[in-house]
């Protein structure tokens, strides 16, 4: 990570930031939880060894959702008040929802094939709306990154971040009522309630990959920083140049 | 200056006018549209011997494919003209410019839907004329140029916008693909309107919700 100008002469003086701490509970908290989600909780009774990537799946959908949630909301923010930080934001919960989205759909899929016997369900709505979830916001950070970045580009992306959000309910109907014309993967509900063995380590696992996801979040968002400082510094050089 | 439904109504003229003169978008949607028809054909036929099942998919992805084509034309060459610029000036509302791209970009599907369906009912031997189409086709085409509108404005000011906007454009329009397809197929199977019926409502709502939407935000991709 590069640092912004006028913070090097701090930054031999602070080894330990706060950033670093909380990296080592959360450090603490991944492996706490991978030993009680892998090696403590007992195995489930009809799936076996292969319901432990619950543990994994299960929390990064959650978190999947609620950062395009995230996006949705900042995107709206900054069409409403037109301040880059809600932009920032965005964008970065945008990366974050990708890359989750992207293990939530490898790690069904390796979840899928021993229980339901496919890889892949088309009859499912919760498995098509993700993979549609997961192409719209591709598509929302290939505008990003293939376009200059100016105010223009910003706006046009937060329209598609919204518009982006705005489908992902229709998908998901449109879908579920799709379902009825094909069967029904084997396992799809369970209505019993998960035990307390099964619920610590889940909660556990929760908890960790959401520090996880904060922990990249911040790195992040000081990076973008660093970003606009180098453009604002760009600037000044350019206009010194011209004087 | 008039109010906005006489600036639609301007607009869609102009649009209209361009369209006729230069018989660009229609003519290249049709030639598309059909090539699209005979590579299904010649992809599926000896697989499956019934071509029949394969007409709604292969309708609406030559639907679908076509309005690429048209809207990346559409508002690519306002930029590249500088006509956008020259309505902005105007005391123009961005809605109606908005509202006229989807009525050009809308009729200009319907006109290749009637141009499509008879020679596909030529090139794959089965009639597909049937009146309950009508109205699945023109809540489809709705779909498609309300999303495709919003869309092909946001990636015309990027400097890769043809291979943008299939990119995004596709996936938002999954509910409407899905509706026109399913809806499409029970008709040319002639099931009762019960059994269809649902996806024409999700095709509807789903135009409802993006034409406000996108009406709404269309003023934020034209600005500066």
């Amino acid at each position: 990570m590069r640092n912004r100008p006028e913070e090097k002469p701090h930054l031999n003086s602070k080894p330990i930031s706060k950033l670093t701490g909380f990296g080592v509970i959360t450090l603490v908290l991944v492996l706490i939880s991978t030993y009680m989600s892998l090696v403590s909780a007992p195995l489930e009774a009809i799936q076996g060894v292969h319901q432990k990537i619950f543990y994994i799946h299960v929390p990064l959908a959650f978190i999947a959702y609620a950062s395009i949630t995230v996006v949705f909301i900042a995107s709206l923010l900054f069409l409403a008040k037109n301040d880059s930080k809600w932009d920032r934001l965005a964008r970065i919960s945008a990366e974050i929802g990708i890359l989750s989205t992207t293990i939530v759909l490898f790690s069904g899929s390796l979840w899928g094939r021993p229980v339901w016997g496919a890889w892949w369900s088309w009859s499912d709505a919760r498995l098509v709306t993700t993979l549609v979830m997961w192409l719209i916001y591709m598509g929302y950070l290939m505008l990003r990154s293939l376009s200059k970045s100016n105010s223009q580009t910003v706006k046009i992306a937060s329209v598609i971040g919204v518009l982006g959000f705005i489908n992902v309910p229709i998908t998901y109907f449109s879908v579920y009522l799709w379902t009825y014309l094909h069967p029904l993967p084997t396992l799809q509900s369970s209505t019993e309630r998960p035990e307390s063995s099964i619920l610590v380590p889940f909660l556990l696992s929760f908890l960790a990959y959401l520090a996880v996801i904060l922990v990249i979040g911040i790195v992040r968002t000081n990076l973008e920083k660093d970003f606009d400082q180098l453009e604002i510094l760009k600037k000044q050089v350019e206009g010194n140049r011209w004087e | 200056m008039p109010g906005i439904y006489h600036q639609v109504l301007r607009l869609f003229y102009r649009e209209l006018l361009i369209e006729f003169r230069s018989k660009e978008q229609l003519t290249t949607m049709f030639i598309f549209a059909l090539t699209t028809v005979i590579i299904f054909q010649f992809s599926f036929e000896m697989r499956t011997g019934n071509v029949k099942i394969l007409i709604p998919g292969v309708l609406w992805i030559s639907i679908f494919l076509s309005s690429i084509l048209s809207l990346n034309r559409s508002f690519s060459r306002d930029h590249e003209e500088n006509a956008l610029i020259g309505m902005l000036s105007t005391p123009l509302d961005p809605l109606s410019i908005y509202i006229s791209k989807v009525l050009t970009t809308t009729f200009l599907l319907c006109a290749l839907d009637l141009i499509l369906l008879p020679i596909m009912t030529i090139l794959l031997n089965s009639s597909i004329f049937y009146t309950n189409l009508i109205p699945v086709l023109i809540l489809g085409n709705i779909g498609i140029s309300a999303t495709g509108a919003i869309v092909a404005s946001t990636v015309a000011n990027t400097k890769s916008r043809e291979t943008l906007l299939p990119v995004i454009l596709l996936p938002l329009l999954l509910p409407v693909l899905l509706g026109c397809v399913t809806a499409t197929g029970a008709i040319i199977d002639e099931k009762p309107l019960q059994q269809y019926g649902n996806w024409i409502q999700i095709v509807a709502i789903y135009d409802i919700i993006f034409t406000f939407a996108s009406g709404l935000m269309f003023h934020f991709t034209i600005e500066n």
